[in-house]
């Protein structure tokens, strides 16, 4: 097999005890970064890329994907244990805390670790087989194609929603609103922006997260003055089997739903989190306990957020675009060093593609051994006391806000979005569609008007082209199956219920 | 925990934390602060490139540290309007390009920053021309072929732009003003996805920088036509220049992006002075030189005064193509 040999020759480069020594920096500089609030691997990236001038290429480039896969699991790590989600983790607010809250934060964390690791394993088999005939899929897709996936992105709102449907769906749109500040992609027009230049981007994603659920969460324990005990000393890390076995289904539709999305430009990690979240509440046996802390909704979101974010490479490495900020990152480290991203990289440096697809394998190895050990101190979190933890994690998100763009005004947004978001909780409002609207929101119109003004105006292109044809009808067959399934159990319960008289 | 404990842990490591926040930064202003290339946009564009390469050559020529400092935002108005209201001193410069320079003026009614008054020239670092391709099924081998095509087709042919006012999209609607074609503009969020869509297929035509075109065009994924500066380029030895054409309107066709150092109004002019002769020491090595071309970038030094007036031209030159393309913003 071409590809074992491949793979073969790959470890041989990814093992040498320097490019180990590589991957293992990444991998734990990736894990902090991951956990810190808001400090993503971004802000990480663009600041060690100077540092790695002086590294040979395959050892840099290893290091630089280790910080992002890394930070993919340590993000999932803070979401779970204080209810901070990066970017790619938000649904790890909803079960994982859950389980904090009910004193199972070393289960969760654990599934994390487990999921993640199942979630990479799949990727790099998909990176290492499909990577040169997977970029182009890329291309495949058009804005009414985009259009049409991220309609059925927004089929997950009543997925991520734990309270009544309808404030779900109010939230969602109050995000797609919030979404909506900022330069208008197709005019240039600033809307929204009441003249300041900060906000001529928009409002940020890391700040409405962060604002939205770490500093809000802050804020509520800080006026119930309840003390809030979720590590109950004991720690139960070690998963029983039965609840090993409900992580493994899990885990492996979360990897599929994020291969898949990962390499489609635009969305990646972050849709595939809510998609992986929607799948596991429409299929999995434990279901009903989904947004009450099941072990489900940590597996697949962290499995689908650590495959998106291997699969993300694959554009890069075979068509030699970019899909997200991060990627547009990693190219810039690949051009530094004087190799161009693209159809040729893949025969011109296999040292390199093959060198980083190993040593993938191997960082997902590193952070399951470094990892799972670790959770008993990722849990001593907790025996700080909160005048102490409270005020650092806030300290954290400033330094993390502020990163994303290197401007203070970020953090005043961020605090603005913790005043708002602690409203919502207070009102008993969920974020999550919330953010839902806020990702999803401008990337639907954007592909909307570009679909718009490339068929110059005429609907049909969203049923004319295959792709967005067939995502349409099943979006179409979707409402109505829930419509015929609530009105035969409406009929049912008219059935069984006891006759008035 | 027992309130002895949190004190034994914590105290210390407040008196650090205040260390690190107050005691550092206040020693590091006495010795040698280092020097921030500020880029005002995104990681990873060329922009960033270009202030990457340069603090990795400058700095050890002035035995200084050069930091790059990404403020991306509101086409480079962010990170513009940062250094302009930063302190003159030298230890703030800003990698600016036509549009900060020379494009926005004509954009934004209200901008943040002036930039004939805020900035003191360095000096230029590259020009970045523009090349017209257009994706391989498109029946059209050449510019006239082109303009033929667009006149004859029934309906405008798409073309991709890295955004509303971007020098993309300014040197395509000057091209169709030019030629009186009609063209139907799809604007992205950067040139990247608006490639992929011309990879595939969703637009025909885009006039983009050549870097990141460079490797489509050699594979034959895109087909170049033209390039957009008045001279053919080095790394596109065969694509003939717009001008070439011979097509009308397009005799005297010119749109080429640039990048320059400038710092904040009031710098010392001595400081301006060495910042330019170490520059030009950069952008004379050999090495330095085949790195940028590789890009696509056209590396292109000059004196302090040069590249003064060289703005001065230029912002004349783009506030007709603005006009001519009728774009504005806000």
């Amino acid at each position: 097999m071409d590809i074992l040999q491949n793979l073969a020759f790959g470890f041989e480069h990814a093992l040498s005890l320097q490019n180990l020594l590589f991957c293992a920096i990444g991998c734990v500089v990736g894990t902090m970064v991951g956990m810190l609030p808001g400090l993503g691997p971004m802000a990480t990236i663009s600041l060690l890329l100077p540092m790695t001038y002086s590294l040979p290429p395959v050892g840099s480039l290893i290091m630089l994907a280790g910080i992002y896969y890394g930070a993919q699991y340590g993000a999932s790590v803070s979401a779970i244990t204080m209810k901070i989600p990066h970017a790619n983790s938000i649904v790890a607010c909803i079960d994982g805390y859950e389980m904090t809250l009910k004193g199972k934060t070393g289960l969760a964390i654990f599934t994390a670790g487990v999921s993640s690791f199942i979630g990479g394993t799949v990727a790099i088999v998909v990176l290492a087989w499909l990577a040169p005939m997977l970029g182009e899929v890329a291309l495949l897709f058009g804005p009414a194609d985009y259009c049409a996936l991220i309609l059925f992105g927004f089929m997950c709102m009543s997925f991520v929603t734990t309270g009544s449907l309808l404030n779900g769906l109010a939230m969602c749109l109050v995000g797609i609103l919030l979404g909506q500040i900022g330069t208008d992609v197709i005019s240039g027009m600033e809307r929204f922006t009441l003249n300041l230049v900060f906000l001529a981007n928009g409002a940020g994603l890391v700040s409405v997260a962060l604002g939205c659920f770490g500093i809000a969460e802050i804020a509520k324990n800080l006026d119930t003055r309840a003390e809030r005990t979720p590590f109950n000393g004991k720690i139960h890390l070690m998963p029983t089997w039965p609840e090993f076995k409900r992580i493994i289904p899990s885990a492996l539709r979360g990897s599929a739903v994020g291969s898949l999305l990962g390499i489609l430009p635009g969305g990646g990690p972050v849709i595939a989190q809510f998609a992986a979240y929607a799948a596991d509440k429409k299929m999995s046996k434990y279901r009903d306990e989904m947004g009450k802390g099941a072990i489900e909704g940590v597996a697949g979101q962290a499995a689908a957020d650590e495959a998106a974010a291997r699969t993300s490479f694959i554009p890069l490495m075979s068509i030699g675009i970019p899909e997200n900020p991060v990627m547009a990152l990693m190219m810039a480290a690949f051009i530094i060093k004087g190799i161009q991203p693209g159809p040729n990289m893949i025969a011109g440096h296999p040292d390199l593609f093959w060198g980083l697809v190993a040593s993938m394998w191997i960082g997902n190895v590193f952070l399951l051994v470094l990892n799972v050990p670790l959770v008993r101190y990722w849990l001593s979190v907790f025996k700080i006391s909160y005048n102490v933890l409270f005020p650092s994690i806030l300290f954290f998100c400033c330094i993390g806000t502020y990163s994303v763009n290197n401007n203070v005004d970020e953090v005043f947004i961020t605090a603005a979005f913790g005043l708002i978001g602690y409203m919502f909780l207070r009102l008993g409002l969920d974020a999550a569609p919330l953010m839902l609207g806020f990702i999803l929101g401008p990337m639907l119109e954007e592909y909307f008007r570009r679909a718009m003004l490339i068929s110059r105006g005429s609907f049909s292109v969203f049923i004319e082209r295959p792709i967005s044809g067939t995502l349409v009808a099943l979006i179409a067959l979707f409402i109505l199956w829930q419509i015929v399934s609530f009105a035969l159990k409406a009929s049912r319960a008219r059935r069984t219920a006891p006759r008035p008289g | 925990m027992n309130r002895r404990s949190f004190f034994r842990t914590c105290i210390p490591g407040l008196f650090l934390a205040l260390g690190i926040t107050s005691g550092i930064p206040s020693a590091w202003a006495q010795m040698d602060r280092p020097v921030t290339i500020v880029v005002p946009y995104a990681p990873g564009a060329t922009s960033d490139l270009l202030g990457r390469l340069l603090s990795q050559q400058m700095g050890p020529l002035l035995k200084r540290t050069i930091l790059v400092e990404n403020k991306p935002g509101a086409g480079s108005t962010v990170g513009a309007s940062q250094v302009a209201h930063a302190a003159p001193d030298g230890n703030t410069l800003l990698l600016a390009t036509s549009t900060t320079l020379a494009i926005n003026p004509w954009l934004y009614k209200k901008l943040p920053y002036d930039p004939a008054k805020d900035f003191t020239p360095i000096g230029l670092v590259a020009s970045v021309p523009l090349v017209v391709i257009v994706h391989p099924s498109v029946k059209a081998q050449s510019i006239a072929e082109l303009i033929a095509l667009a006149k004859s087709s029934p309906e405008p042919l798409t073309y991709g732009s890295a955004g509303n006012g971007s020098p993309q999209h300014l040197a395509a609607a000057m091209f169709a003003a030019a030629t009186g074609i009609e063209l139907n503009h799809i604007p992205y969020k950067g040139s990247s996805p608006a490639l992929t869509d011309l990879l595939g297929e969703q637009i025909k035509v885009m006039f983009i920088d050549i870097a990141p075109a460079l490797q489509y065009i050699r594979s034959g994924k895109v087909r170049a036509l033209a390039v957009t500066s008045s001279q053919r380029h080095a790394t596109l030895p065969t694509v003939p220049t717009i001008a070439e054409s011979k097509a009308p309107g397009t005799a005297s066709f010119e749109a080429v992006a640039w990048q320059g150092l400038v710092a904040p109004a009031g710098t010392p002019a001595a400081m301006i002075e060495q910042y330019n002769k170490t520059l030009n020491a950069v952008l004379a090595q050999p090495d330095f030189r085949k790195r940028l071309e590789s890009e696509g970038v056209e590396p292109n030094s000059s004196t302090v005064e040069h590249f003064g007036a060289f703005i001065k031209s230029e912002t004349q030159r783009w506030s007709g193509i603005v006009k001519a393309a009728n774009v504005t913003l806000d």
